[in-house]
């Protein structure tokens, strides 16, 4: 289990599996021709063989392992660093509105490479330009504090 | 003669000083957006696509449209001075025009790369209007198998040319196909795989998809490889114009990548790579002198720059026409004009002829200002190269962050854009393509109501599409591809004509 695509494979199998039972469950014609559940189905069940058709592949050749993929270097962190980051934007920013959660995600990206003050200063000037384009000059109402 | 009519009128409509403005952002945002490593014109369409939500469609498809063919000029300008492409489309450029730049030849071979682009670019919009409206008249009078047909040999010539596998081209491709199936049912309305979701209910935006899977993707791939490395200065550069004795093989060689550009452009499933390996090889093996090339030759900068540009062209006019994206750039402009309620297809040139001239008209004019900024200004525009990039991609997360919300006002579209970008750098790490996915997504739509309109019209007899000759034709060309490209993967002797360089 150590090769990425027998995970890339599963991966599709699961989605294209709940989308074939999803189908089952749809009408296969419909008073006219065919129905909302033809299509679906037959292109779900054709994805599941070519997944475990890929799954066998991933495992009996030559594939990336999950170590090439990501190897030992603070490369693949910093994404995740910044995955990390973003979701809990989304978190935040029903809460504290678009400027406090960008103000706080931007800074904690640019900690990474500039010391606190300069990483303040830039995630606070970023945030309101960014505020400034879309809400008051293109007229986008992004969200606000809902806090109190 | 009718066209010359409406492409004065599309004139008249381009050259407001509003329609100029949003000509001048696009070609600039796009010379900005090839310039910059890492961010390609397909994320950099997507991303910039909210920003034109308030304006009326022309000028917004005015300003895509510039942000398109201007992210080709940008491409060069990093691969002449230092060695790096902007834009996959300028990898080819590098081989002669880094060599030039150590000979102090920069400024000859951006000079000969913007007059190149120039004329492709304008001789594939003059083959636009030419071939255009003539080709949206015949498809009129296609029907529902027609369209299956035509969008069934797009998909597979994508798949059967696509990269190194081609079992990870069809997963891609039929995986695309699921998503489309999120939604309401094109012919009964019925809600599917929407789990009970309310905004699920139309599907997953395009344009949400789209960012997160190229803009995100690749921004995550470039956060994983940056290094804090010294960034290279770029050279000064001083005289534009190549030396008299070699305007004549540059010209020959604009020439030629003109027209192979231009139809290359129409074949669905190409990028805008291939027009350039192909222009390279052909100058190469054209030139009385081919030891040259690799080592400072213009032809080899001249024929395929003009080539890319060239492509850009070629590739509207199935757009145009059928409302077929042949690449993924292309499938963003689709979503361009869908949300602001222009449909692409042969009826476009007779619904909305002012839309469509409109852009054409100032494609000549975003080409002319791209020849200008370019020239003079192809220093100060590389310089941009030195923004340290721990500073570009935050600002860069905030505005794909932001341009997605602005969609619908969601968040839940920002966090359908995270997990597809979180996706796609997965599917990336896996060596899978991700230009049959978003095709397919975007074409999903089209390929299922015309499949099924088609079957109801046959009452269910698939076989009947070969009894009709357009749809039986291309539709044996699609077996014989799927067929060929089978085999040939199984002897391994796939060579990737195209491989998922489309960002």
């Amino acid at each position: 289990m150590k090769k990425l695509g027998v995970y890339i494979s599963l991966l599709f199998l699961v989605v294209s599996g709940i989308v074939f039972y999803q189908s089952l469950h749809l009408p296969y014609t419909g008073a006219f021709g065919p129905g909302p559940g033809l299509l679906p189905l037959w292109i779900s069940a054709i994805v599941m063989v070519l997944s475990v058709c890929y799954l066998v592949v991933s495992l009996i050749g030559e594939d990336k392992t999950i170590f090439q993929a990501f190897p030992k270097d603070a490369g693949w962190v910093n994404v995740f660093a910044v995955i990390g980051t973003l979701v809990l934007f989304l978190i935040l920013v029903k809460k504290t509105g678009f400027l406090a959660a960008s103000i706080l995600a931007l800074f904690l990206m640019f900690l990474r490479a500039y010391r606190w003050y300069w990483s303040l200063a830039f995630s606070a000037g970023v945030s309101v330009c960014v505020y400034v384009i879309f809400d008051v000059l293109l007229g986008v109402p992004l969200p606000e504090w809902s806090i109190g | 003669m009718e066209s010359l009519g409406y492409l004065l009128s599309g004139f008249q409509t381009a050259l407001t000083w509003e329609n100029l403005l949003y000509c001048f952002l696009g070609v600039t945002g796009g010379l900005l957006i090839g310039i910059l490593p890492g961010l390609g014109a397909t994320a950099g369409t997507a991303m910039l696509l909210p920003l034109t939500f308030s304006l009326e469609p022309v000028s917004a498809i005015i300003m895509l449209a510039g942000i398109y063919y201007g992210a080709m000029y940008g491409g060069t300008i990093t691969s002449v001075l230092i060695n790096t492409p902007g834009e996959s489309a300028s990898l080819i450029t590098c081989l002669d025009g880094y060599p030039l730049t150590k000979q102090g030849r920069a400024g000859a071979a951006l000079g000969i790369a913007a007059i190149g682009s120039f004329i492709g670019g304008i001789v594939s919009i003059v083959g636009l209007i030419l071939i255009g409206p003539v080709l949206a008249r015949e498809a009129l009078r296609f029907g529902p198998p027609e369209f299956f047909a035509i969008v069934s040999l797009g998909l597979v010539l994508l798949i059967g040319l696509m990269g190194k596998s081609l079992l990870k081209g069809l997963l891609g491709a039929l995986f695309g196909l699921l998503l489309a199936f999120v939604g309401q049912d094109p012919t009964t309305g019925l809600i599917r795989f929407a789990f009970g979701e309310s905004r699920l209910m139309s599907g997953f935006d395009f344009v949400t998809v789209a960012i997160g899977l190229f803009g995100l993707s690749e921004l995550l791939l470039n956060i994983e490889q940056w290094r804090n490395a010294r960034k290279e200065v770029p050279p000064k550069v001083k005289g534009f114009l190549p030396k008299r004795e070699e305007w004549k093989p540059s010209l020959k060689a604009i020439g030629r990548g003109s027209v192979l550009g231009f139809f290359i452009g129409l074949i669905p499933g190409t990028n805008s790579v291939i027009p350039t390996i192909l222009s390279y090889s052909m100058e190469k093996r054209l030139s009385k002198t081919p030891h040259r090339f690799g080592k400072g030759a213009l032809e080899g900068v001249a024929g395929p720059e003009t080539a890319n540009n060239s492509y850009c062209g070629g590739t509207l006019i199935p757009l145009f026409t059928l409302g077929i994206p042949t690449s993924p750039a292309i499938a963003v402009l689709l979503g361009a004009f869908i949300i602001h309620g222009v449909t692409p297809g042969p009826t476009l040139f007779q619904n909305h002829p002012q839309v469509v001239w409109g852009v054409i008209a100032s494609m000549f004019i975003g080409n002319f200002l791209l020849l200008i900024m370019n020239l003079p200004l192809a220093g100060m525009w590389a310089k941009i190269t030195l923004v340290p990039f721990n500073l570009l991609y935050p600002i860069l997360l905030i505005l794909m962050i932001v341009g997605t919300y602005t969609l619908n006002q969601s968040m839940f579209d920002v966090g359908v854009m995270l997990v597809f970008g979180v996706l796609g750098y997965l599917l990336r790490k896996a060596d899978f393509p991700l230009a049959p996915i978003i095709l397919t997504f975007a074409l999903g739509g089209i390929l299922e109501k015309t499949l099924l309109q088609s079957l109801t019209l046959f009452r269910g007899d698939f076989l009947q599409f070969f009894t009709r000759p357009l749809s039986g034709t291309i539709l044996s060309i699609v077996i014989l591809v799927l067929v060929v490209s089978i085999v040939a993967s199984l002897r391994n002797k796939r060579i990737a004509a195209a491989d998922d360089v489309e960002i």
